[in-house]
């Protein structure tokens, strides 16, 4: 309808959901740089203190080395199991693409805790210490509906001639997908690469039961708020939300730079 | 007159929400008026002050190209979109402010817009059954709707869904839709667009048919032109927002007021002249020293341009026609063979009953009197060989 | 392009094979552990489905499901009518907050999860902003203890991180459904709210089923938002299967668990579906 006359009551209801979105976040980061100790409002003083605290701390620095090698690693195999599967989905709908496509999907419908569950009693089976592998394979397993979400995305969006182009000049199918179809998904693969490193950065109901003695700075900040009163508690939320944030923001700009279509365009195609 | 506006505007007034239709009883129903209708988006003017009447009962087609602003005009009697200026009256009653649930028009969308979780009797009785309609009691409406698919001959169809259907019955579902809330005006947005050709022909005596049996007014809105020639009683023919003429079938064929209209009606050749003496209708032209007269249509300055319409034009040989010329194309259209013709003077487009092969030598012939001159237009010779021949404009 | 069987299968195996191996293999395993008893980490006697019938007679069993209903009941009926409310103004609404108010949910989607709970108890906590607010204010003489480690406060962080997903589903639906649908409804009488009613609602009533069990289903599984601001009455089934599977080693329990919320949602969606189609929320056929 073109005559848009405002819903005033409701774009007054959507302002109010958005506060209640973003409140606590911004209250958590408030309180981050509070020079003092309570939580009491107002804060005190403004100060950094807290995160040097944290950075201090041996432990911190462990989980977030653990944290950042996961979350390369997890994005590395990933995006390129997830693009090489996405290519074959977006051309091909035999039994078995559809089949290993709704398998891909799948794990975006269930609670993670169940994905962590099977994990552990894969681990028992097959006698299976925790370690990296097991956070890594872990974090792959949520974060691949989302690689596969973006680059199907960008599959679906450009002309298949070219491709067809390139067979009748000559090139085999392996070479057309090296030549012709990689470089032109680049981009949305380098943007489900900084989805997925993201994405597995914050990962934690999966990674409580795959780490083992390890911690990822999720578990760390876990740890750290079981305790009630922490102040530094703030300064590490802050870091767990800035990171992937940042990390989403950069894949979202390439994606919308290169490809003219963001994540949420992506997301939006899923829809249909 | 003036008692029932005055009723009709009280009884909109009071929040109430029974059609107008009840307000302005069963007088002559179906006349539509607009003044000065008005839509801008940006500094893009889609409609341009656009004046329209149709008489009661009558079947009127808006034709133009795309973006001349005939879809938005439709669009705007419906009440989907508002105007920015004028006024829009039904019957004499003024309903620009009105919301679309409360017009008395009903539209047939281009894409049909059939709702697809509801079967087709769910389809046609929703009309019926929102809160501004009179909502009759369950076996009136399951007659109604038994009624009017009959009318559009789809008796029985009831426990159908609209993917089960083709484009053609989709169609009618929409328009049995649209007719069963007795609507004063039907609007229909370029209803044969989606159908294949050999559909097309059914869906025009369908509507015809229709028409005359329920003798609504018909407000129907195409680019096509055979369309709108061949199953209207009145053209109006629009061209960047204005409506440049409006007239039936035949005078706008055969008089096209302005050299759009001449451009976009039918086929035709178009040749650069220069002006002579003028006497009251006929001008006197000169074609590279080939003089005659054709039809003024007001012309200003000693440069014209003439419409020749095919039929004007006769293939003779070499020497025995007022100018000699070479065929360049000849295509065959069943009846007769379309021919251009290269001269010293302009492309000419003619029919002839016999082949012709490229590079042949021919004359070309027309009477002492012949075609219409008008004032000649910056774009002039654009697109003199672009037109594409009556009979070949498929969407 | 042509790939053919050979290229196809080579390409999918290592998706394949990794999917089978960690979502479809756990899968049959952890039913195979379901049907034994374990003690000290390890099964011990034989095949039985004791497992099964404990879980379900228990009274502590009913405890847990009964708070697992309280926190995630108005926790997805809360996430499903808002997020419905950001998606359509997203979608329909005047021109000028659209498209901010989308990158907003996104935004929020990408948020870090534990910080999103996390962050609650600075808002609701004795010292927190809610209670030094209200008592600045006068309105209270001293802090609310209620306010955090309870099941409202559970239900609020839940709340916070299922909306924007919630909006997120609508978004796609709405924005899907053409324009021409809802004209074509007012054309023909309804007025603003029959067609969000009769028209437009209905169109995206798989959205609501599919996000309404979702919702729900995630709920359920949350364990640690009842950790970090739940009280003693949210542990749900998700903490218990957790302990199980966790700290407490009894994996045939858990296992067991797992499987019978996993029939319990699948029963959940089917009598769901049949309440929508026949509170005509979900039409008969796919739209």
């Amino acid at each position: 309808m073109s005559r848009r006359r405002g819903i005033p009551w409701l774009a007054f209801t959507c302002v109010a959901l958005i506060l209640f979105l973003y409140a606590p976040l911004a209250v958590a980061t408030i309180y981050a740089f509070n020079s003092g100790t309570r939580l009491v409002w107002p804060p005190e003083g403004v100060s950094l203190r807290w995160f040097g605290h944290v950075f201090g701390d041996e432990l911190f620095r462990n989980a977030f080395a653990t944290s950042m090698t996961a979350a390369v690693a997890t994005a590395v195999v990933s995006s390129s199991i997830g693009t090489v599967a996405a290519i074959v989905f977006t051309r091909r709908s035999t039994k078995l693409a559809r089949l290993v496509e709704a398998l891909g999907r799948l794990p975006v419908m269930l609670p993670p805790l169940f994905v962590g569950i099977g994990f552990v009693a894969l681990m028992k089976a097959t006698s299976l210490a925790p370690s990296m592998l097991t956070i890594v394979a872990g974090h792959t397993i949520v974060v691949i509906p989302f690689v596969i979400l973006v680059v199907t995305a960008r599959l679906r969006t450009y002309e298949v001639e070219v491709e067809q182009a390139a067979r009748d000049l000559g090139a085999t199918p392996l070479q057309v997908i090296g030549r012709i179809t990689l470089p032109i998904i680049a981009p949305a693969v380098f943007g489900a690469f900084l989805v997925a490193f993201a994405f597995s950065f914050d990962e934690l109901l999966i990674t409580n039961f795959t780490s083992g003695t390890q911690s990822t700075v999720p578990i760390y900040v876990l740890g750290r708020l079981r305790r009630l009163v922490d102040p530094g508690a703030n300064a590490v939320a802050v870091i767990l939300l800035l990171i992937p944030w940042i990390a989403f923001g950069v894949g979202q700009v390439v994606l919308k730079r290169f490809t003219g279509s963001g994540l949420s365009d992506a997301l939006l195609q899923q829809g249909r | 007159m003036t008692d029932m506006r005055a009723e009709g505007r009280a009884a909109m007034s009071d929040g109430n929400r029974r059609r107008i239709d009840d307000e302005l009883g069963t007088a002559a129903r179906g006349a539509l008026a607009t003044r000065g209708v008005t839509k801008r988006y940006g500094s893009i003017v889609a409609v341009d002050g656009v004046d329209l009447d149709l008489p009661a009962g009558s079947f009127f087609s808006l034709l133009g190209p795309s973006g001349c602003g005939k879809t938005t005009l439709l669009r705007i009697i419906a009440g989907l979109e508002q105007p920015d200026g004028g006024t829009i009256h039904v019957d004499g009653l003024d309903i620009t402010r009105q919301p679309p649930e409360r017009r008395p028009f009903n539209m047939v969308f281009q894409r049909y817009a059939l709702f697809p979780h509801l079967s087709v009797f769910d389809n046609v009785v929703f009309g019926l059954t929102t809160a501004g309609s009179e909502r009759p009691p369950k076996a009136e409406a399951r007659r109604r709707v038994g009624d009017m698919l009959t009318l559009v001959g789809l008796d029985g169809y009831e426990r159908r869904w609209p993917s089960q259907l083709s484009g053609g019955q989709q169609q009618r579902v929409a328009v049995a839709r649209a007719l069963i809330r007795h609507p004063r005006v039907l609007l229909l947005d370029e209803p044969m667009s989606a159908l294949d050709r050999n559909v097309r022909h059914q869906v025009r005596e369908e509507l015809l048919r229709i028409h005359s049996e329920l003798g609504t007014t018909f407000l129907l809105v195409t680019h096509d032109q055979d369309e709108a020639l061949s199953i209207s009683g009145t053209v109006g023919l629009m061209n960047n927002g204005r409506l440049e003429q409006v007239a039936n079938p035949e005078g706008l064929y055969r008089h096209p007021a302005t050299l759009f209209a001449a451009r976009f009606i039918g086929a035709g050749t178009f040749l650069d002249v220069a002006v002579g003496a003028r006497s009251p209708g006929i001008a006197e032209v000169d074609l590279g020293g080939i003089r005659f007269g054709a039809e003024d249509t007001g012309l200003t300055g000693d440069r014209a341009t003439v419409l020749l319409r095919p039929e004007e034009v006769k293939v003779t040989d070499p020497g025995a026609g007022r100018i000699d010329g070479r065929i360049v194309t000849c295509a065959f259209f069943g009846s007769y063979y379309e021919l251009t013709a290269s001269t010293a003077c302009g492309t000419f487009r003619l029919r002839d009953t016999h082949l012709r092969a490229p590079g042949e030598a021919i004359a070309v012939t027309w009477p002492e009197t012949a075609g219409i001159a008008y004032v000649p237009s910056a774009a002039a010779s654009a697109a003199t060989d672009d037109i594409a021949p009556l009979g070949a404009s498929e969407a | 392009m042509q790939i053919h069987r050979k290229l196809e299968t080579l390409l999918l195996s290592p998706l394949g094979l990794f999917l089978a191996a960690t979502v479809v293999l756990p899968a049959f395993i952890l039913f195979g552990y379901s049907l034994f008893l374990w003690r000290f980490l390890e099964p011990v006697g034989a095949l039985t489905f004791e497992n099964y019938s404990e879980s379900l007679t228990a009274p502590v069993s009913r405890q847990l499901v009964i708070n697992t209903l309280l926190i995630g009941v108005p926790t997805t009926i809360a996430s499903v009518v808002g997020g419905y409310a950001l998606a359509y103004y997203s979608v329909f609404g005047t021109g000028r907050g659209r498209r901010l108010l989308f990158a907003l949910i996104v935004t929020a989607l990408m948020a870090s999860y534990l910080v999103r709970i996390y962050a609650w108890r600075t808002l609701l906590g004795e010292n927190g902003i809610v209670n030094s607010g209200l008592e600045a204010l006068g309105l209270i003489g001293a802090p609310l203890q209620f306010l955090l480690f309870s099941r409202p406060a559970a239900i609020l962080a839940e709340v916070s991180l299922f909306m924007p997903l919630a909006a997120l589903a609508f978004y796609a639906a709405l924005a899907g459904i053409s324009p021409d649908y809802r004209e074509a409804s007012r054309d023909l009488g309804a007025g603003r709210g029959e067609t969000l009613l009769r028209v437009t609602l209905p169109l995206t009533g798989p959205a609501i089923l599919g996000t309404v069990v979702l919702t729900f289903f995630l709920s359920a599984g949350d364990y640690v938002t009842p950790v970090l601001v739940g009280g003693v009455g949210s542990s749900t089934v998700g903490t218990a299967i957790a302990t199980k599977m966790g700290p407490a080693g009894d994996y045939g329990s858990g296992a067991a668990d797992s499987f019978l919320v996993l029939m319990g949602f699948v029963f959940i969606y089917l009598v769901l579906r049949a309440a929508m189609r026949a509170g005509r929320i979900l039409p008969e056929r796919a739209a």
